[in-house]
Order: C-alpha cells, then structure tokens, then sequence
C-alpha cells in the first residue's frame, strides 16, 4: 500500500510543478490597465467619510464585534469544526488565545488601513502613475482577453502596407512585452499564430468588443487604455520608416469606429479626445490627403469597402 | 527555546518557550515552498477583489523568530490556503483562509496575538459568518485542516508579551 503523502509533501509537490505565466512582468501590466487606486473598490467608497470618523468607526466597530461576542462565536466557536479542530489538539472547547490580544490588533490594523488610504489619496492628480498592487479580475484571464482583442489590430495595421516589416515586428512584440509585461514567448507564439488569420480580422468588430471590454471591466481604464493602444498603432506603422497611405487609411479609419463607438455608447469625451490625440498627425483633412491616398480612398469608396473587407 | 513574534507596528514582543525537541519541524516550517514573486502570481489568478488580496498579501508578513530560524508562518498559511483551494474547488478561498486562521488563533496562542487582528478583516471581506463555518459538510477538507493546523504545534506555549 502506498503511504499517503504528508501535507508538506503536497505543498512541495504542488509548487515544485511548473505554471506558465501570461503576463511576466505584473506590475507593468496593471500599470497600463490605467485604472490606478480604482481598483480598490472599498477605499474609493469610503473616500468621502473625514479621517477621525473612519478611524473611530472601524475601530470602534471592530473592537465593538470582538466584544459583543461575535468573533467568539464564529472563531472561538464553542462547538462545531472550530471546536473540534481544537479537541483534535487536547485544548477542548476553549480558545487559549486572550480575546484582548485580538482586540488591540484589531485597533492596530484599523489604523494602518487608513494610512493606506491617506497614502492613495496622496498620490492623486500630483503627477504619479498608481498602480494597484493587485486588481479584481485574475490576472490571466484580463490579460488573454486584452491580447485576443489588440494584438490582431496591431498585425492587421502592420500589414496594411502589404508585408510586416521586421522593425514592425519588432515594435509590436515589445509594445506588448516591455510595455504591458506579457510574457515574450506568450507574444512570439501569438503572433505566429494570427499572422495568418489577418483576413478574417473585422477592425468594427474588435474594436466594438474592446470598447466593450473596457467599458464593462472595473479593471480597465479606457481612456488609458485606448489612448496608448492608439499611439501604439501610429508607432508601429512609423516602425519602418515609411508611413504608406493605406497604414494611414486603416489607423483613421480604426480611430473613428472608436470613437463612434465611444460616443455611440455615451462614453466620455476624454476617451474621443485621447483617441484623437493618439492619433494626432496622422489624421488629415481631403484637401491634405496625397494623391495616393485619394487613390485609395477612392478605390475604398467606390467598391464602397471598408479596410476591414479590403 | 524562544520563539519570538514581534508586532511590526507596536514592537512588543510575544514570546513563547518551545521545547527543543520540535526543532526538526519548526526547521521544516520555516522552508519556502515558493517563491515570493510565485506566489504574488497565484494571487493574482484568484477570483478574489482587489481589497480581499491586498488582505492576503498583509498576512504574508507575519513571521516568528526561533534562534537563527525564521518562520514566515503568514507565507506558509497562504501557501496551504493557494493549495487547498486548488484541490477542493467547491470551496472558496475565504472558507479555507478563515478556517485556517481561525483554528490557528484559537489553538496557538503566539498565533492568536500575531494574526489575532486579520480575524474581523478576514470574516468581513470574505462574508464568513458562524454558519460558514458549521456548513462545512466535505471531511477531506476537514481533515487536511487539522493536518495544516497540526504544521504549527512546535509553535505551542505558554505566551509572554515584553516591550
């Protein structure tokens, strides 16, 4: 008979097997989700109370259930798996630990929470990036659908000219690696695999399910998120050295399916604003277009075809 | 032998005397099964809020001095909890946190004074109330409870506080 492992073993065992990660660099990530102190839902809900009021309510509400006997009867339960668990160690029914110690760390980690606020509230509109150190949505899950989302675009764009540059290449895997903190094999092999799915690549419906995304995730920032998308576009068409008209075509015509879609769906002003600004330079009016680009315009135009059915 | 928890934020002192002949165990407790920044990556993949890993991540500080040992007891609970809930899915990570922590305060006193204060946070933000507890019906996870309690018994004794 095989002797059951011990839970040490199991824990070495269980770390010891290898995970592969999405997003290497975490903190990156959060970082360019945009979404800053935010995330911290319960400390943005308590922002408006005045520091005394908070500190003597949490204390004293804390203080108050470990005296009212809640805390003693839901750890120090006098029966049930509690009880039992401390029967399994010869200490019957009742707790060993003063209930007093508990109270006054209770009064301490009440105090350090709000410290932690102050220090978010700090950090505000005085020119810092805040990144949270942790967010609401596992971190793997928010990651793969961003990539699913923006990586396609950034190839299609890249492609828009007719061939992917290699400094394209290049200027898209480290946008995602150096800037977001995915994994760079994770990019590699993605971007292997949707080079040759580009043509089923619709630029109205991604950026449709992205604005939604964005929209409907607390962890996302979409101003944030929109407005560095962007001017990653405009980096990796100009990664080559030559912004061909039909590149220019495509981020235009992306920029404004955003935009409409933001204002579409109610979304602020700022999120156009930093769309466009993003964007800015690349934008024209006719009288500016090249001759070339009219020629492609044209062409759209008359086949009355957008980039995402060319 | 001394055990010695120290309050980071008050600098009082909890010591405890520890016979010798645990040190073996306390050794074996004291190890890393994982790296600080692996486990910060498990973290990150819960499906907790942001404000209920934050929590996790405080009791990560938790440690307990013996001679030259360094016990990272906060760790080793979040490592048990991260395993745990991964081999009994129809548990939730609060329920195994709670049920942890709190056979831990109530059974080791040195504990009860280090973790004593993350009690309230943790029943708050992950809604345990009595009834969580006594629902507990699954008695493998009953059993691999006790085990893990069973991890910090070396740490049991009679508990002095000094400044």
């Amino acid at each position: 008979m095989v002797k059951p492992m011990s839970l040490n073993e199991e824990l070495n065992k269980f770390f010891s097997e290898s995970k592969k990660v999405v997003v290497r660099e975490p903190l990156k990530f959060k970082a360019s989700l945009g979404i800053g102190d935010r995330a911290y839902r319960r400390l943005r809900t308590r922002e408006h109370m005045t520091t005394f009021t908070e500190v003597v309510g949490i204390a004293t509400t804390a203080v108050g259930l470990a005296r009212s006997g809640w805390i003693a009867t839901t750890f120090f339960a006098s029966k049930g798996f509690t009880a039992s668990t401390l029967s399994a160690f010869g200490l019957g029914a009742t707790a060993v630990t003063p209930v007093g110690w508990v109270i006054a760390a209770v009064v301490v980690s009440s105090t350090a929470y709000v410290g932690v606020t102050h220090l978010l509230e700090r950090s505000k509109d005085n020119g810092l990036i805040v990144v949270p150190k942790y967010i609401n949505t596992p971190l793997d899950i928010i990651a793969v659908a961003l990539i699913e989302l923006m990586l396609p675009v950034s190839l299609k764009i890249a492609h828009a000219d007719g061939s992917m540059h290699e400094s394209e290449n290049r200027a898209i895997h480290d946008f995602y690696t150096d800037e977001w903190g995915y994994c760079s094999e994770f990019i590699t092999r993605l971007i292997a695999e949707y080079q040759d799915q580009l043509d089923s690549v619709s630029y109205s419906t991604i950026a449709d399910s992205l604005a939604a995304y964005c929209a409907g995730s607390k962890d996302c920032d979409k101003e944030a998120i929109m407005a560095a998308f962007m001017a990653h576009l405009r980096h990796v068409i100009e990664a080559d050295g030559v912004i061909h008209e039909s590149e220019r075509a495509e981020i235009n015509y992306l920029s404004d399916i955003l935009i409409k879609k933001s204002e579409k769906a109610g979304g602020s002003v700022s999120v156009s604003n930093a769309i466009r600004a993003a964007s800015q330079g690349l934008t024209y009016s006719t009288a500016a277009i090249s001759e070339s680009g009219k020629s492609i315009w044209r062409r759209i135009f008359a086949r009355s075809q957008t980039p995402d059915q060319s | 032998m001394k055990a010695i928890a120290e309050d980071l934020d008050t600098g009082e002192k909890i010591t405890v005397d520890i016979t010798e002949d645990h040190f073996e165990e306390l050794r074996t407790l004291a190890e890393d099964k994982v790296s600080d920044s692996k486990l910060d990556s498990y973290i990150d993949n819960l499906h907790l809020s942001a404000d209920a890993k934050a929590l996790v991540a405080s009791i990560l500080k938790a440690s307990v001095k013996v001679g030259d040992l360094v016990i990272r007891v906060g760790k080793r609970i979040v490592e048990l909890v991260v395993m745990l809930v991964s081999k009994f899915p129809n548990a939730t990570f609060g329920l195994i946190l709670g049920l942890i922590v709190g056979a831990l305060v109530t059974s080791i006193p040195l504990l009860g004074a280090l973790l004593g204060g993350l009690v309230a946070p943790i029943a708050a933000i992950f809604g345990l109330t009595k009834g969580y507890f006594e629902d507990l019906k699954d008695q493998n996870l009953e059993r691999k409870i006790v085990e893990a309690t069973a991890m910090f018994q070396s740490l049991n004794g009679q508990a002095h506080v000094s400044k």
